[in-house]
């Protein structure tokens, strides 16, 4: 045979018609078949947009490259507790919340009871009537937490006393932040504002964050990347399962702790406070998620999402080489498990700023390594390996520090790829809580959802009316 | 005793990996000892014990670096070692990637390509589509054929210049067939492999011309198929001087065959700059051109191209056996018995080159000539002929909807019906082209069509294939020749011999008349 076009052993792709294969296997050169289809829900409009910017995929490529390499590479360290009002310079009245930017009027039924609790505990009114006008009268200005580099699970409710956990990336010199976890039950990031939760969220501010601020800086740091690691190799993958990740923590800050000249009786409750809450080590992970994918946005020309992120309303999403600009649509409510005395029909629709975890590559990619979340669709260990198998179809890269067991350590899908999402029709995977509707009532069940399609068309539109032109948007450029 | 150690930043691994691969490549005799480990605090005190390292040397080392250490007498064998374990911790996770190639597909070209070695890609998905994924294929550096139609000339345009620039073919799109290193691409006929090299704007041109050469004894080195706009104003023979330069570069081929639809005049200029630099001799057939060239041989016909590279690399060009004479007496006979009214000849063909190379022939000799593929008259509605019409059934408006008459020969079947019952039909032209993916038995549902009929028309047909193709070239022309059917040698002669039947109809009709 000849080697002019290309050499023994080298290997066609077929694109569309099957028929096509036989005549060349029949000459012994493999075919791989691409599982093809049209992208779905793609107009003719985008279609244009898309095969224009063929041309300048290689930009594209290295853009993404970097940005999914900024995520890799991300060195998060537990450095700090702050003040909200300080670390997240939050003026007067104002609130962070998960997910795009909402008004009072349309926020969900979880935010609006964590706002109610939030303006009470505050002391910006007294009473829930009054915290409900006080939030309604414009008084109040919602921010998103995203837009102060920080997030907060469900809710995402972050006041300006609250004490946050500073995360800083070494490997980048940025910072994000996220508030500590209140643990289960009735708690304010489900919307619940009984005095018993504004009780323990005093209890935190007051008792809890003083001690591990302490401990935090005696301990030089707790590096969030090694723990994670760790914890996904334990079972974990660090979204809606941390039992491993929390054991690692106690693990690491309990000695650093009881050198600390506190009362014993208070060091107790702290460490039984993290030991019991099986979720207390969520918020530090969603941080360090944060930090990596901040230091992965504003790269000209990547089409790498740099956050996901729910608030009950809306879903929402951003580009890399977008910039701030949200995308966003109606947000659904998520299948899954429901515990007892609940069903869908009591849910919110999708809520939290805890997929930063999927946006980073772990939570739901990282399923692989996670067996025992999928009971919470009642599915298969199977099912976990294929969750993330079928990832790597949308991302960039492979973050080889987060590996997998049951795939032979090859690293989780990292990098979410817009134009794949696009093209393979596969939405991103994305394990979550689920909250009762109404305010107050709390978690109700935890389950597997994926990232709806309309706000990545949108965005992918953007991006090619953004591109058309080889012009990159002002606001976008490199840290 | 020599100690060689690699540090790898910012890297995790669990530490029973770790260990593993310590302990594997500790196997190795001239190793005396390994260890793989994090770089903690506790690790870094107990590698201290290594002879040689020292507290220098590890203190850039983090608790999320890996460090790897071997020890031998042999420092090279240490050094090897210590790389066998640096690559055996990258290499984690392959062979579960080879394992999901097995178990499932990619759903990318992009995905395909990181799983495994790929040269070339055949996209055949709907128009809408094949540009972009065209654009991804030639990102990968892959030669691309884009069997595809409806992509517009633009985006030819742009996708063409692009992989000129980079050397890469981009075959199509309407790219029908291509034969690479031997491999059929498309709708691509079994032809022998030899030292003739086809670079073609023409599907069926490329299958006929490939057909005769392959049943005369000699072969194909290559046959680059470039879609039929190649060598239009737009495009200027992109591909066609990508595939020339490539050939001109293959020892194996001897000559070149450039085959083309009616071309622009900008891109013959084009073409015939890059020949000018060519090192290899050069044969011309493109449609409808007359061209005067000192150095490069033309050509009129296809089969005419194809006899004319069979001489040029010392083949014979004498017809092969299985093609006896066509009874020019017995069809002379039959179309003089035919009704005065039966005067037209009417053409019916899957393949454009063809029909269009029928139209070119009839055009010199007839009067009131027209077609659908832009040569002789136009005519207005190919499927309501009349006059000598030559209909090609593979156009974009004949296709609409529906396969090409290469796979469902229906449409062509009915409208040979009507031509047949017809008052003023005097013969009936019909292609029969062969090959992977044309359909299973063209000659028989052309038979069975004729038997419907209780027509006295003679039909002449010309078969492109050849006996190794699926079909059978042989088979389909005895099936055809039992049905009483003309099969003459080539299309071109399948022309001919219409146009003659056509003036022994209008030439003898007069005297029988007067008589």
């Amino acid at each position: 045979m000849s080697d002019l076009f290309f050499d023994d052993g080298d290997g066609i792709v077929n694109v569309g018609i099957e028929s096509f294969i036989e005549p060349i296997r029949s000459k012994n050169v493999p075919v791989t078949d691409v599982d093809w289809k049209p992208y779905p829900g793609v107009d003719d409009e985008l279609i244009d947009g898309l095969t224009e910017l063929g041309e300048h995929e290689p930009k594209i490529r290295d853009a993404n490259e970097r940005a999914a390499n900024r995520l890799v590479e991300a060195r998060p360290i537990w450095r700090d507790i702050q003040n909200a009002r300080t670390a997240l310079d939050l003026e007067g009245m104002t609130l962070c919340h998960a997910g795009p930017p909402v008004t009072w009027d349309n926020m969900s039924g979880p935010q609006r009871g964590a706002v109610i609790g939030a303006i009470q505990y505050e002391g910006w009114a007294d009473g829930k009537e009054a915290a409900r006008i006080k939030a309604a009268s414009g008084d109040v200005s919602f921010v998103p937490c995203h837009d102060r580099s920080a997030v907060g699970p469900m809710a995402g409710i972050i006041s300006p006393s609250m004490a946050l956990a500073v995360v800083e990336n070494e490997a980048y010199g940025n910072t994000a932040y996220s508030n500590l976890n209140e643990g289960l039950g009735e708690v304010l990031r489900f919307g619940a504002y009984t005095s018993d939760v504004l009780e323990n969220l005093e209890w935190m501010e007051q008792e809890l964050a003083p001690v591990l601020k302490q401990a935090v800086a005696a301990h030089d740091g707790i590096d969030l990347k090694l723990l994670s690691s760790k914890a996904l190799q334990m079972g974990d993958e660090v979204h809606n399962r941390n039992v491993a990740g929390t054991a690692l923590l106690v693990r690491e800050l309990a000695p650093t702790i009881a050198t600390l000249d506190e009362d014993p009786h208070r060091i107790e409750k702290i460490l039984s406070f993290i030991g019991n809450n099986e979720h207390f080590f969520l918020n530090l992970s969603m941080a360090a998620c944060k930090s990596a994918t901040d230091a992965a946005a504003n790269v000209p020309w990547s089409t790498v999402l740099t956050a996901m992120a729910r608030n009950g309303t809306e879903f929402g999403i951003r580009i890399s080489g977008l910039g701030d600009e949200w995308f966003t649509t109606p947000a659904k409510v998520v299948d899954g498990l429901y515990f007892s005395d609940y069903s869908k029909q009591d849910a919110s629709p999708d809520i939290g700023d805890s997929s930063i975890a999927e946006t980073s590559g772990v939570g739901g990619f990282a399923m692989a390594g996670s067996p025992a979340i999928t009971q919470f669709v009642g599915g298969h260990p199977q099912e976990a390996l294929g969750y993330t198998k079928q990832m790597y179809e949308i991302t960039i890269t492979e973050n080889t520090n987060y590996a997998l067991p049951p795939l032979n350590f090859r690293g989780t899908p990292t990098g979410i790829d817009l134009t794949q999402v696009i093209e393979t029709g596969i939405q991103p995977i994305i394990n979550t809580g689920i909250a009762h509707k109404e305010p107050g009532i709390g978690q109700i069940g935890a389950g597997i959802g994926r990232a709806p399609r309309e706000c990545f068309l949108t965005a992918m539109q953007a991006y090619c009316n953004a591109y058309r032109n080889e012009t990159v948007p002002v606001e976008v450029s490199e840290q | 005793m020599t100690t060689q150690y690699q540090i790898l930043h910012d890297t995790y691994h669990d530490s029973v990996q770790l260990m593993r691969i310590a302990s594997d490549v500790a196997q190795s005799p001239a190793i005396e000892t390994t260890d793989a480990v994090m770089g903690t605090a506790t690790n870094r005190q107990t590698l201290l014990e290594f002879d040689g390292l020292t507290e220098a040397d590890l203190s850039e080392v983090q608790s999320d670096d890996v460090v790897l250490v071997a020890t031998s007498p042999d420092p090279d064998a240490a050094a090897e070692a210590v790389e066998e374990m640096t690559s055996r911790l990258e290499s984690a996770g392959d062979s579960e990637k080879q394992h999901d190639v097995a178990s499932e597909a990619p759903k990318s070209i992009r995905r395909a390509c990181k799983d495994s070695t790929i040269a070339v890609a055949l996209i055949s998905v709907s128009g809408t589509y094949a540009a972009r994924e065209a654009w991804k294929a030639l990102h990968e550096g892959l030669h691309t054929h884009v069997f595809s139609d409806n992509v517009s000339l633009e985006r030819e345009h742009d996708l063409k210049t692009f992989a000129h620039k980079k050397g890469q073919l981009l075959m199509g799109p309407d790219c029908g067939t291509a034969i690479l290193n031997g491999v059929p691409l498309g709708f691509a006929n079994e032809v022998s492999t030899g030292s003739i090299g086809l670079v073609s704007a023409s599907g069926t041109g490329l299958q006929a011309v490939s057909t005769h050469i392959s049943r005369h004894g000699a072969g194909i080195s290559q046959a680059i198929g470039t879609g039929g706009r190649d060598l239009s104003e737009t495009i200027k023979g992109l591909t066609t001087r990508t595939a020339i330069e490539y050939l001109d570069s293959d020892e194996t081929t001897d000559v070149i065959v450039l085959i083309s639809k009616p071309p622009a005049e900008p891109a013959v200029d084009a073409v015939l700059e890059t020949i000018s630099t060519c090192e290899t001799p050069v044969i011309i057939h493109f449609q409808g051109v007359d061209m005067n060239l000192e150095t490069v041989r033309t050509a009129d016909t296809l089969e005419e191209t194809a006899n004319l590279a069979l001489e040029v690399t010392g083949n014979k060009s004498e017809s092969v056996e299985s093609d006896p004479e066509v009874d020019k007496n017995a069809l002379k006979t039959e179309v003089r018995s035919l009704s005065a009214a039966r005067t037209d000849i009417r053409g019916l063909f899957v393949g454009g080159t063809l029909c269009t190379e029928a139209v070119l022939m009839a055009d010199k000799t007839l009067e009131d000539v027209s077609s659908n593929v832009g040569v002789g008259k136009r005519l207005l509605d190919p499927l309501e002929p009349s006059g000598h019409a030559f209909i090609d059934f593979g156009t974009d408006e004949l296709t609409m909807g529906r396969p090409h008459p290469m796979i469902d020969p229906t449409v062509r079947n009915e409208q040979l019906r009507e031509a047949l019952e017809q008052q003023t039909t005097g013969i009936v032209l019909l292609d029969i082209v062969l090959g992977h993916g044309s359909h299973q038995d063209p000659a028989g549902s052309i038979v069975d069509t004729v038997a419907t009929t209780d027509s006295n028309v003679p039909i002449i047909a010309a078969v492109c294939g050849t006996d190794d193709d699926p079909q059978s070239r042989s088979e389909q022309i005895r099936i055809l020749r039992d049905a009483g059917i003309y099969v003459a040698d080539s299309n071109a002669a399948a022309a001919r011999l219409a146009v003659q039947g056509a003036t022994w109809m209008t030439a003898e009709r007069p005297e029988e008349g007067s008589a």
